[in-house]
């Protein structure tokens, strides 16, 4: 660990991957092709579908430690076994109606925005030159596709970003998207607020997605 | 459309709303929003951009219009969108010209509906 602070300690490939993460996580639309096709010839395509995934989910497991504010140093794992059976009768505790929301009170937070530039116009041109975009990884060939569960199947042939995540490590995208659907299944979020919250995420972010 | 823009129009907004409330997301000043959506998304801004920074005074401050399970909520999804935007950053994935989440049957009620 102590030599992750330290790149000129680690062995060149493993500098590579740690360079990678860390760009990914402070700019990751800043990431050249360059940098991308030096990590994709040291790992190959699977591997490197792990670290992107891996990487992402350490960006999404901080902020969720950060948002709550959990304090205390690292602990060991805890060695615990989950009852499936068990775990079905546990109840989720109940919402208020969304609607009630709308009767908030003033206060809450604000922010001022400090984005880039771009206006409604170039953010538009923006997204159009995304879909000519070459991807950076080859596709999974089509016989991993077909091997998926059928809904799987269908949403890879579908969506690039399931294509590449789910051809190359399909348990990953798997229980990333089974806790997406416990979410939405638990919390019973207004879909056009969220959304609305995940357009101001990827603008932040300044990723085109 | 980007995604977050194909999931609007999925959730029931139609193109010309899709528009409309992307203009006044990019304006970045949400005074005009109602305090639930605009806490939220300063929350979302706050936790992409700097999330060490996000303080106790924050959370009270996100608690006390949402209540604390759905500003776990909040939190739980705002990081779930920053794992989707490292994946597609990664990749630089190009995106999909149709929306790629619209179910089949709701994209041929739109052609039978002239597109609307």
């Amino acid at each position: 660990m102590t030599k992750l602070g330290d790149k000129d300690a680690l062995d060149a490939d493993i500098r590579v991957a740690a360079m990678f993460a860390r760009k990914l996580t402070l700019e990751g639309h800043a990431i050249t092709d360059a940098e991308f096709a030096e990590l994709l010839r040291i790992f190959g395509p699977e591997k490197v579908t792990a670290i992107v995934h891996t990487v992402a989910y350490a960006n999404f497991h901080n902020r969720v430690v950060l948002g709550l504010g959990a304090a205390g140093g690292a602990v060991p794992p805890v060695d615990a076994k989950f009852a499936p059976e068990k775990l079905a009768k546990l109840s989720t505790p109940a919402r208020p109606p969304w609607d009630d929301l709308k009767s908030a009170k003033p206060g809450g937070l604000s922010v001022r925005v400090d984005w880039s530039k771009a206006g409604p116009n170039e953010l538009n041109l923006a997204l159009e030159k995304q879909k000519g975009r070459k991807l950076r990884i080859p596709l999974p060939d089509a016989s991993r596709i077909k091997d998926l569960p059928t809904n799987e199947r269908a949403q890879a042939e579908r969506v690039v970003w399931t294509n590449v995540s789910s051809g190359y490590q399909p348990e990953m995208p798997r229980r990333w998207f089974a806790a997406l659907y416990t979410y939405y299944d638990e919390a019973k979020v207004d879909r056009v607020f969220t959304n609305s919250v995940f357009w101001v995420v990827t603008r932040t972010n300044d990723c085109f997605y | 459309m980007g995604h977050s823009e194909m999931l609007l129009a999925v959730a029931g907004l139609k193109p010309g709303e899709v528009k409309a409330l992307k203009e006044r997301l990019a304006v970045g000043d949400w005074s005009d929003f109602p305090t639930a959506q605009r806490t939220a998304f300063a929350l979302a801004y706050k936790l992409s951009k700097d999330p060490a920074g996000f303080t106790a005074k924050d959370r009270a401050a996100l608690i006390e219009v949402f209540g604390p399970e759905r500003s776990i909520d909040l939190i739980w999804y705002v990081s779930w969108c920053n794992y989707m935007t490292r994946v597609a950053d990664a990749f630089q994935l190009p995106l999909e010209r149709e929306n790629c989440f619209m179910p089949p049957e709701k994209k041929d009620r739109k052609k039978n509906d002239g597109g609307v």
